[in-house]
């Protein structure tokens, strides 16, 4: 499984892990999606993750316009994937931490 | 010169990312900027797989792979509808992401990290070359 979520009483964190290329991100977003939908905070840990393609971008964008502004963000980001997010010019505009 | 030439489906990305990756390694490319690479390829590649052959079943795609002067050389060829990635339009990184195109985000970051991309299209055929420096 390239993620795997937990639910507490005020957020539900979905951790990923290794590379998250077109393929993976393709078959987590729909259950992404699916669980934050009435969530009041989301986060996504990667913390495991080395390498993102543009696929997961898109996810972060999905889930951060699926949510309540400020509901969601992103932690324990490796410098390789930050580079891409900056690139993307995403790092100053989705919540990273 | 390496080729490598599948049929341009999601099931043979894998595989033609580690073509790609293995000849890196052969070359004694730069870890430091392999990510950026496959990064591109799998970009590119996506592309093809997923708007190429929109009225048919998907035909193949070829990669041809050399090296000179420090630099690798990787040519994407496919018999698909006409496309010229060095044309589109690059997103505005300024807009939220869900008013941005899908599609863009990948082609703005391969702009981004290679050095340089140049596209032909020639006897029907999308001939995308990108070169980066791997020393």
């Amino acid at each position: 499984m390239s993620v795997s979520f937990e639910r507490n009483e005020e957020k539900v964190i979905f951790t990923f892990d290794g590379r998250m290329d077109t393929i993976k991100c393709m078959a987590a977003e729909k259950d992404v999606i699916e669980n934050i939908k009435d969530e009041d905070k989301v986060v996504f840990d990667l913390k495991a993750v080395d390498y993102i393609a543009s696929s997961f971008l898109r996810l972060c964008g999905r889930a951060s316009n699926t949510v309540q502004p400020g509901a969601f963000t992103i932690i324990n980001v490796t410098p390789p994937v930050k580079k891409v997010f900056k690139i993307a010019g995403l790092a100053d505009r989705l919540n990273i931490k | 010169m390496e080729k490598f030439k599948k049929r341009a489906v999601f099931e043979h990305l894998e595989e033609m990312l580690e073509f790609v990756r293995s000849y890196l390694i052969k070359k004694e490319a730069d870890k430091s900027i392999i990510p950026d690479i496959i990064l591109s390829v799998e970009e590119l590649l996506v592309n093809v797989i997923s708007y190429a052959f929109p009225e048919k079943d998907n035909g193949d795609v070829e990669i041809k792979c050399s090296f000179k002067n420090g630099s690798v050389i990787l040519t994407f060829i496919d018999g698909g509808i006409e496309f010229d990635v060095t044309a589109a339009a690059n997103p505005d990184t300024t807009q939220p992401m869900h008013e941005r195109k899908i599609g863009g985000m990948g082609i703005y970051l391969v702009r981004n990290v290679v050095d340089e991309m140049i596209y032909e299209r020639r006897a029907g055929k999308n001939i995308l070359t990108i070169k980066k420096k791997i020393k």
